[in-house]
């Protein structure tokens, strides 16, 4: 939180972010002190199993939280040199769609089946700028061309059931790329699409980034994803950041036991293994969390500190941090 | 060569769209004359994007879809919806199923002893002391404690649920089981349990599988045998190991290239463009030919469009196919065979 880490070079800080939700079984931590960074131009992974808090951190930035009973109880969203956590809802309002682009794994969810797609991708421009009925429509069919969209002029004015699941989610890209913004938190863009269709989807977003110089939170599961993608990767695990780094470090070198893990239970080509390497149990109940490191009960490097103190973040020597006990010692 | 457990032989699927107020009446080509073998104790995967025809496939295999025309054999004989009502039941005792979501493949009314012991008390005729003990051993043998048995499928997580999804499927002592997708819906970290699971499994029971995906790296991990499909035909097939050294086929090629490496130095390859062809309306002559990188580079040959190469490269052995008019070793014939179509080869 320091003045040289929110250099004008930082976009975006997250410092310490806890979200929870209360339920009736008690408080699940969803989110429990997450910080991490996106520089200008960046690309940086979120990379985490279902339940990890990954999808909660970019509904907390954008402070779009799904259920009444959610709730950022701390922490600081730096956002261009202001806390969103602190901004008025106006200001809000102001930031999501023009300066912040969300992007979400369900393309024909985001989409409404009754509008044109020519209309939804127009309407963060109406919303955001005083755009003549002709500047937006010019900017769609711009935007439409550069996600790949054949005959954007002509096909402004059909509807999503008329596109295919690839073409869709480039729909849904459309409308996040119109108002240029300088972040997009794109959370499992690819998940639902074939591979050859997410080798196109990264693709674009790759070359929209090289011309705009846009900066992408790139939340997902698939490791391979986030070899091709990121810059920096954070690794999630029960709400909090365990591993963050240079993707090269991460993915050649992890350290914390959860990523080793990871690495050695994917399956990938050219690396035949006899057997998987298995993460014993499952994922621990978030609303039931100890003091402890959460992923105690699988580690197969624990000590008994584990069980009863979370580490501090060890330094991995290149930019980055772990936090285990097994690494610090 | 031992001889195969199960053989598909020029299956074809059709369904006709209706021709309501909005329909077209259209025929959509899900599968269109695939032929297969899995061979005793292997497994054989299916791999293909979304609407190449895997899953009408497997249907079609697991008898819950009658064919359009091929048949099915199993262990030499003949078998379908309205065949030998006794082969029929052999049949689907023998040939059980896995599915990708355990939750909506497990009924949510029934206690898990109960999901269990359904095959048993049908096809069995077990009950009492000895079912229980069955159901048992069998949750036992995947993993999950008996001790559980009592409970409903949601109150297991999903790796727990389609253990026993498996559990199930293993209740009849099948020699074959189709696996559908079957840790697509799983995390990451469960899938190497399940994985291994399997397995397992099939190294103890000297089961077959037919295993249905999408993921390119697992079927890697998992498969002596592959089947890449695309628009309802199957474009290669050949063992696992060949397949992912040297891809003959300009899909395959274009698929392996599109997996995203672990490695970040290892960039994505040459992508393929375009989407999956329609099946209710599909190009002419070879079905990849509008996204075919291979086709580009050779100058767009004629052939290409004029001659669906499946259908132009059938042959006697079905251990390895390639369906492309310019790649694989088993060129349809040699060159005098067929003057007039490698002479267009050098045309365009």
């Amino acid at each position: 939180m320091s003045d040289v880490t929110r250099s004008s070079e930082t976009l975006l800080e997250v410092v310490d972010l806890r979200t929870f939700i209360n339920t009736r079984q008690g408080v699940l931590k969803a989110v429990d002190g997450a910080s991490f960074t996106v520089r200008r131009g960046e690309t940086v992974g979120l990379v985490g199993e279902s339940g990890s808090g990954k999808t909660m951190t970019c509904l907390s930035v954008m402070r779009l939280l799904p259920v009444a009973s959610a709730e950022i109880v701390a922490g600081e969203v730096w956002f261009d040199g202001k806390n969103l956590l602190e901004a008025s809802e106006a200001e809000m309002r102001r930031v999501r769609g023009r300066d912040i682009a969300l992007i979400m794994q369900d393309a024909l969810a985001a989409l409404s089946p009754v509008l044109s797609i020519g209309e939804q991708v127009g309407e963060p421009l109406r919303h955001h700028f005083s755009y003549s009925d002709a500047d937006v429509r010019s900017r769609v069919i711009e935007v439409l061309d550069a996600v790949k969209i054949p005959r954007p002029s002509e096909r402004l004015d059909e509807y999503p059931h008329q596109f295919s699941g690839g073409m869709r989610q480039r729909i849904v890209a459309a409308m996040g790329l119109g108002t240029s913004p300088s972040l997009m938190l794109a959370d499992e863009p690819t998940t639902a699409l074939d591979v050859t269709i997410q080798a196109q989807f990264i693709m674009l977003i790759r070359e929209v980034q090289e011309s705009t110089g846009m900066s992408v939170l790139w939340v997902t599961h698939d490791l391979g994803v986030v070899a091709q993608t990121c810059d920096r990767v954070n690794v999630m695990y029960a709400g909090r950041i365990v591993e963050s780094g240079e993707v090269r470090r991460i993915l050649k070198r992890p350290l914390h036991p959860y990523t080793i893990a990871l690495m050695e239970s994917v399956p990938s080509i050219g690396t035949k293994r006899e057997k998987l390497y298995q993460i014993p149990g499952q994922a621990p109940d978030l609303r039931n969390l100890g003091a402890g490191c959460p992923f105690y009960a699988r580690c197969p490097a624990r000590m008994d500190i584990c069980e009863n103190e979370f580490p501090s973040a060890t330094d991995d020597g290149a930019g980055g941090f772990v936090h285990c006990w097994a690494v610090s010692q | 060569m031992t001889s195969p457990i199960l053989e598909a032989r020029g299956l074809v699927k059709h369904f006709t769209l209706s021709a309501g107020m909005f329909g077209t009446g259209a025929t959509v080509r899900a599968v269109d004359g695939v032929s297969f073998s899995v061979e005793p104790g292997k497994t054989l995967a299916i791999v293909g994007e979304s609407g190449s025809g895997k899953t009408t496939t497997a249907r079609l295999v697991l008898l819950l879809e009658e064919p359009t025309g091929g048949s099915i054999h199993y262990q030499g004989e003949r078998v379908s919806i309205d065949g030998d009502r006794e082969v029929l039941k052999r049949y689907r005792r023998s040939v059980q199923a896995v599915f990708q979501d355990p939750y909506s493949s497990l009924s949510p009314r029934m206690r898990v002893k109960d999901i269990i012991a359904e095959p048993l008390r049908i096809h069995n005729d077990m009950s009492g002391s000895e079912l229980e003990d069955r159901v048992a051993e069998l949750l036992e043998e995947v993993g999950v404690s008996p001790g559980r048995a009592k409970h409903y499928p949601h109150q297991f997580s999903g790796g727990q649920a389609q253990r026993i999804a498996i559990a199930r499927a293993l209740a009849l002592r099948p020699q074959l089981i189709v696996l559908d997708e079957p840790v697509s819906a799983l995390d990451m970290s469960i899938r190497a349990q399940i994985l291994n699971l399997l397995v397992g499994l099939q190294a103890r029971f000297g089961l077959s599988y037919l295993l249905i995906s999408h993921d390119l790296s697992m079927v890697e991990h998992m498969s002596h045998d592959v089947g890449v499909m695309y628009a309802g035909q199957l474009v290669e097939f050949t063992d696992a190991e060949r397949l992912y050294r040297d891809p003959q086929h300009p899909y395959t090629e274009a698929l392996l290239a599109a997996v995203p490496s672990l490695d970040p130095d290892v960039p994505l390859g040459n992508i393929v463009g375009g989407e999956v062809a329609n099946p209710a309306n599909l190009p002419t002559g070879c079905r990849f030919h509008p996204r075919c990188p291979l086709r580009t580079e050779l100058g767009s040959p004629p052939i290409c469009e004029t001659s669906d190469p499946v259908t132009a490269k059938v042959k006697k052995d079905s251990s390895r196919l390639c369906a492309c008019h310019f790649r694989g070793s088993d060129r349809i014939g040699t060159d005098h065979d067929r003057p007039e179509k490698s002479g267009s080869v050098h045309q365009a």
